[in-house]
């Protein structure tokens, strides 16, 4: 074992709590799921299910009616929807950081988060990907933007459009999590195969393959493991990037910008720690796993909570002050409108969540202080939520003609469809909880078999 | 068979360790997570997976970019705002996410193939040769379960079942599990 044999072993951070025996690992991860769900798991659940329940309703009154239920107008073309769109996406994105690319650096206390963390990319991709599909007006048409042979030439899908671009990139990044997902959760699936009986036990045996813990798997299953981290980690970059073009690559003072890419993909992976951060500190409390999920693992989210929350105000800095240097007038006027104009309040809320609130992170006091921490992630989800609302509305309400100029203003529907969106993202993470082992008991054996003192 | 349980990832690997030095024939090793090191004294060679995700990565892009090319070039080229027909830069995402998308799908599928793995493996031996889940119980949750050939079906280690099992006890093992080969 490199950690116990390494003379600093004693300096590093312990990321099990305790000693916990392999069998106390195992019973601590897998008895919640066969327990009665609590009291406060139902309470959330119910408000959780109610919320999806009115986002439904919301999203079949504007299919069955029209777009024109939303508070679009010719100006503003895009508004609520893609706010949503880009705020769910860049959720997404901490999950496969955290398991991807915090494996690639070895970081081993991304054992315990790992799980929850995809579960939550796997939710938030499916909560993004309703937005585009309901602003199709006619969902059932979705297909239209695959290439397939049709009678209508064959006319193919315009490759060049970032729009298409955007819609394979998804996809892929979809497909892409869930399979690194269902891979990772297969030992401990067979482990609780292992101790079920009835029919759970027959739905462990159908999901967990076969899977016998024999080394030989084992050797491949690391190496399938650091492959797709590998693959995964230039995807969830591409991923945001091309959301980024959708906008970039357009005419739109505000929009109209080369750093979009590294921009989106920093604000992506700071809001979406600001949701792992949320989720987590309801779950250790809710389900008593405060020695896996330790105090040393949320201080180490509130670091890259501070790294990239300064880097996405680094870039807030760098816009305002290109739109000044570049000495082009519409980008000047767009960016003083952000800060005077008519949506100036979105945009301070912006800079207030997003670049002054996580500036207090550098105080290891509020790192160690777990409602601090718990009220630092909620504005954060907040700000980004905002940054996206700004980029979008105040960028398209006013550009070059002042007689094209409008304002926006969501209706009841938009608002019913984003809240029933948080509603399903909440319903789908609330039964993750109650059905599959949310931390990663093979991982975690792992790194508690390591950190034992020789 | 002899299946020797473990507890500790030490004993094992001090175990596989004795018995290669003896030569003593080891089917497999069945353990909760993944020992490091293990692989290594076992003298087990590294995965060759990494080729399967050249090759589908390889494919996906050649796939996503001809296509691409074939439909914006050759079949029914249009004037999009005056780029001209091959504006083979634009076709870079889609390109470089199917080469992402195939090669992560191939790489998991050979993972499966190889490892027989699948919906239909259940707790029976899912190969013929393979040790049933009973003989190694435990593996999945604290043991370690260490499996040595041994009896008639093995050449030249007719008669070691009492090397391979003072072996095993030598080494630590908390429990012995005999089964006929």
């Amino acid at each position: 074992m490199p950690e116990s044999t390494s003379p600093l072993a004693a300096l590093r951070p312990r990321w099990v709590e305790g000693s916990p025996s392999l069998r106390q690992i195992t019973d601590d991860i897998c008895q919640p799921l066969a327990r009665r769900p609590s009291a406060s798991w139902l309470a959330c659940f119910a408000v959780a299910s109610a919320a999806l329940g009115l986002g439904a309703a919301a999203a079949t009154y504007e299919v069955a009616t029209g777009i024109g239920t939303w508070g679009l107008n010719r100006t503003v073309g895009w508004a609520f929807d893609i706010t949503n769109f880009v705020f769910w996406i860049g959720i997404g994105h901490a999950g496969t950081l955290i398991s991807a690319i915090l494996l690639l650096f070895r970081q081993t206390w991304r054992t315990s988060i790992s799980r929850s963390a995809e579960a939550m990319t796997i939710f938030a991709v499916m909560c993004a990907g309703l937005f585009p599909l309901l602003h199709m007006g006619r969902p059932w048409f979705a297909f239209w933007i695959a290439p397939y042979p049709n009678s209508r030439g064959p006319l193919w899908v315009n490759f060049r459009s970032p729009l298409v671009w955007d819609v394979v990139a998804i996809n892929t990044y979809f497909t892409i999590s869930l399979v690194f997902w269902y891979v990772g959760m297969i030992p401990d699936l067979a482990t609780l195969r292992d101790r079920a009986t009835g029919w759970r036990r027959r739905l462990w045996t159908l999901l967990s393959v076969g899977w016998n813990g024999s080394q030989r798997t084992w050797s491949r299953y690391e190496t399938l493991c650091l492959l797709l981290a590998g693959l995964a980690t230039p995807l969830v970059i591409s991923v945001h990037s091309i959301v980024s073009m959708d906008f970039a690559t357009s005419v739109i003072p505000g929009w109209h910008a080369t750093i979009f890419p590294p921009y989106f993909v920093a604000g992506a992976v700071f809001s979406g720690f600001g949701m792992v951060m949320t989720l987590l500190i309801l779950t250790r409390k809710v389900m008593a796993f405060e020695r896996y999920i330790t105090r040393n693992h949320l201080g180490a989210m509130a670091k890259i909570l501070l790294l990239t929350g300064t880097i996405v105000g680094f870039c807030y800095a760098t816009e305002l002050f290109v739109a000044w240097y570049g000495g082009n007038l519409y980008e000047r006027a767009a960016f003083w409108n952000r800060a005077t104009g008519p949506y100036a309040w979105a945009y301070w809320t912006m800079i207030t969540c997003n670049l002054l609130v996580p500036q207090t992170l550098w105080s290891r006091r509020v790192r160690a202080s777990v409602p601090a921490l718990f009220a630092i992630s909620l504005l954060v989800n907040v700000g980004m939520w905002f940054e996206r609302f700004v980029i979008i509305v105040t960028s398209l309400h006013r550009d070059f003609l002042p007689s094209s100029w409008s304002m926006y203003r969501p209706t009841v529907i938009e608002v019913a469809i984003l809240i029933g969106s948080f509603g399903l993202f909440f319903t789908l993470f609330l039964l993750f909880v109650r059905v599959l082992p949310i931390l990663s008991i093979w991982e975690i054996k792992g790194v508690a078999a390591g950190q034992k003192a020789p | 068979m002899l299946f020797g349980c473990f507890t500790g990832a030490a004993e094992l690997l001090a175990a596989v360790r004795e018995a290669r030095a003896r030569h003593l024939p080891i089917h497999d090793v069945f353990t909760p997570y993944p020992v490091h090191g293990l692989a290594e004294a076992l003298g087990d060679r590294p995965s060759r997976l990494g080729w399967v995700t050249l090759a589908g990565g390889l494919a996906g892009l050649v796939g996503a970019a001809s296509l691409q090319v074939w439909c914006a070039v050759i079949d029914w080229p249009i004037n999009v705002g005056g780029k001209p027909a091959n504006s083979a830069l634009a076709f870079l995402p889609i390109s470089f996410e199917a080469t992402i998308l195939v090669g992560g799908l191939a790489t998991a599928g050979a993972f499966f193939w190889r490892s027989r793995l699948g919906p239909l493996g259940g707790p029976e031996p899912p190969a013929p040769g393979m040790p049933g889940m009973s003989e190694i119980r435990g593996a999945t949750d604290d043991m370690l379960v260490l499996a040595l050939l041994v009896g008639d079906t093995v050449e030249g280690t007719e008669g070691d079942g009492e090397a391979a099992r003072t072996l095993l006890l030598r080494a630590g093992a908390r429990e012995i599990r005999e089964v006929a080969a």
